[in-house]
């Protein structure tokens, strides 16, 4: 029972195929490996940050006195910094304090300002209007614009009426052929000017669609929203005229009694007022900003305290663990530092292990990678001997899954192709001499196989096609490379 | 002198647009009337309907139903069109007679 050449070429495919989606899985893995690396150093960072809060537990001049002397000058310094700016900070509140002060007192006067001038405004205004009123003259002008602005009301909302109407309507004069054709030709008009039969056919088509009511119609839709436009541009011409004269007589009145001038005075207060309430919002927005950073300042864990444990951070990070413990051990009666310590040790510790695990793991990746290479010049090599040829048979005690799976090295990848060609065998005469392409050679290898016998009959055989190889495949060999051209020589010898 | 009728016929046109929504009232109050007098029991939905229709069909336009007639006048319309084709058909039948 042999396995044919075809099925074993099928199984080389499939086992590269299968390496090649492992090592690019493997490859994915890598990924989550740098995420690891992220969290450990995130972790490390933590501990360090603790540690500086351990060793400074709050930004006062005690607290720095008794902390590492390593940093004890660099933390001085922004103790100092934050006291100047805590200084300079209650003067600007102060100042600030004033300015609102003298600015509400401004706002206060200001609206008493503006309330009196909007009074004496409206007293003058109310004088006017019965001016105005007591004169007949306007009385009926007023009369009169009242009534045209309702005409004119009236008269657009009835527009747009009819300008829907048009726009529903219109389209199935203009879609009608007939209609168009009678309209076009002037029909009915004195513009038209057929004579004879076609006025006499023409005559019998507008009696069939009715063409006098439907050009009444169609006109009417055209025509009547546009001079109903002109209408109400007229009227509004004229309502105007009397909106005119109407306003003549109010200035007339308003000027005699000196009303623009309060109206100008408002206008002015009110600007005024609009100012001092601008100001006013704008120091307490300041107020609020300086109140807040004072209170930052005051806090012993506020922003300053942050920017000195990571100055504290900063300096824990060129320390080694070994270091950081032997001064942690210092401190006997304090084990918190300890337990910080051990924390960071075992996270370093994490960090050693993944950087060994992630350097074998490539050291995995490289030795498959060989191993897929040489694999795929196996199966060069399988092509280029043809032992994917139906001709070409196995002995079953080849398994190519089996060796596949001990395979772990570009060597045992080259020893592969070593057991394939000892399994290798040729099939009939007839074949053989199709298939090697010279058939002195061909009836060689078959007369030293049935020369030599049952028993040595393949010995033989193997021997005469390993002749034959030699011959075929010198062509080929450059296409097969190095490799190729080594083994050949090898298998020559 | 035509003109300036045509053009005060437009206005007056126009102008008895601008009441239109009188024209609406008067033809609600008729219609009221009439079906108080026929004693049909009306509701202001159905009059309002009837106006509505009433306005809806005024200054319409529908070609007549297709038929012969309709046939006729399409083709009397198209007269001109129907004369070129007959006319192209007539010398490409001609030709091909001819040459084939």
């Amino acid at each position: 029972m042999t396995i044919p050449g075809p099925t074993v070429h099928q199984q080389l495919m499939d086992a590269i195929k299968r390496l090649t989606e492992q090592l690019e899985q493997d490859r994915q893995g890598m990924h989550d490996v740098q995420k690891e690396y992220e969290q450990l150093d995130a972790e490390r960072d933590d501990a360090l940050r603790s540690l500086a809060e351990h060793y400074l537990p709050e930004l006062t001049a005690d607290a720095i006195a008794s902390t590492w002397r390593e940093v004890q000058s660099e933390i001085s310094t922004l103790l100092l910094q934050k006291e100047d700016e805590d200084r300079s900070l209650q003067q600007e509140l102060k100042q600030l304090q004033e300015n609102r002060t003298v600015t509400e007192k401004a706002l206060v006067e200001a609206t008493h300002v503006l309330d009196a001038a909007i009074l004496e405004q409206n007293e003058v205004s109310t004088v006017v209007e019965k001016r105005l009123q007591e004169d007949t003259q306007f009385v009926e002008l007023a009369d009169r614009a009242a009534i045209a602005e309702v005409a004119l009301e009236r008269a657009e909302s009835n527009l747009h009426e009819i300008d829907q109407d048009a726009a529903r309507k219109l389209p199935s004069y203009q879609a009608s052929t007939l209609f168009q054709y009678l309209y076009e030709r002037s029909y009915g008009t004195e513009g038209y000017r057929s004579r004879g039969l076609t006025r006499r056919v023409d005559r019998w088509l507008a009696r069939y669609i009715d063409f006098t009511k439907a050009r009444q119609g169609y006109d009417f839709l055209k025509q009547t929203p546009d001079q109903m436009r002109k209408i109400i541009a007229e009227d509004r011409r004229s309502l105007n005229t009397v909106m005119e004269e109407l306003e003549r007589k109010r200035d007339h009145v308003a000027n005699a009694m000196g009303l623009p001038e309060k109206i100008n005075l408002t206008e002015r207060f009110t600007k005024d007022r609009q100012q001092s309430l601008q100001t006013a919002n704008f120091i307490s927005e300041s107020m609020n900003e300086t109140e807040s950073r004072i209170r930052d300042l005051s806090d012993p864990r506020g922003s300053y305290y942050q920017q000195a444990i990571e100055l504290f951070r900063q300096t824990l990070v060129g320390f080694k663990s070994s270091d950081l413990k032997k001064r942690a051990e210092a401190t006997k009666d304090d084990l918190t530092d300890d337990q910080i310590v051990a924390r960071l040790s075992g996270v370093e510790s994490d960090r050693g292990d993944l950087q060994e695990a992630t350097r074998d793991r490539r050291n995995l990746q490289k030795q498959k990678q060989d191993v897929i290479e040489e694999l795929g010049r196996v199966i060069q090599r399988f092509r280029a001997a043809h032992f994917d040829s139906v001709r070409s048979h196995f002995l079953d005690t080849l398994m190519i899954d089996e060796e596949i799976s001990y395979t772990e090295d570009a060597g045992d990848a080259r020893k592969l192709w070593q057991k394939i060609r000892r399994s290798q065998r040729w099939g009939d005469h007839d074949s053989e001499e199709d298939a090697g392409g010279s058939s002195l050679k061909q009836v060689l290898v078959n007369a030293m196989g049935k020369a030599a016998g049952d028993e040595r009959g393949d010995d033989a055989r193997r021997a005469g096609s390993r002749r034959m190889e030699y011959d075929s495949t010198s062509d080929a060999r450059s296409a097969v490379g190095d490799y190729s051209a080594d083994s050949s020589g090898d298998d020559s010898r | 002198m035509d003109v300036a009728r045509e053009m005060r016929d437009q206005r007056e046109t126009a102008e008895e647009m601008f009441r239109r929504d009188d024209l609406r009232t008067q033809l609600r109050d008729k219609l009221v009337r009439t079906a108080h007098m026929s004693g049909d029991n009306v509701t202001e939905e159905e009059i309002e309907l009837a106006i509505e229709q009433f306005f809806e069909s005024v200054h319409t336009y529908q070609d007549p139903q297709p038929g012969m007639k309709s046939f006729l006048a399409h083709c009397w319309v198209w007269r001109g069109r129907l004369t070129l084709a007959a006319a192209l058909t007539t010398v490409l039948g001609g030709l091909w007679f001819m040459f084939s």
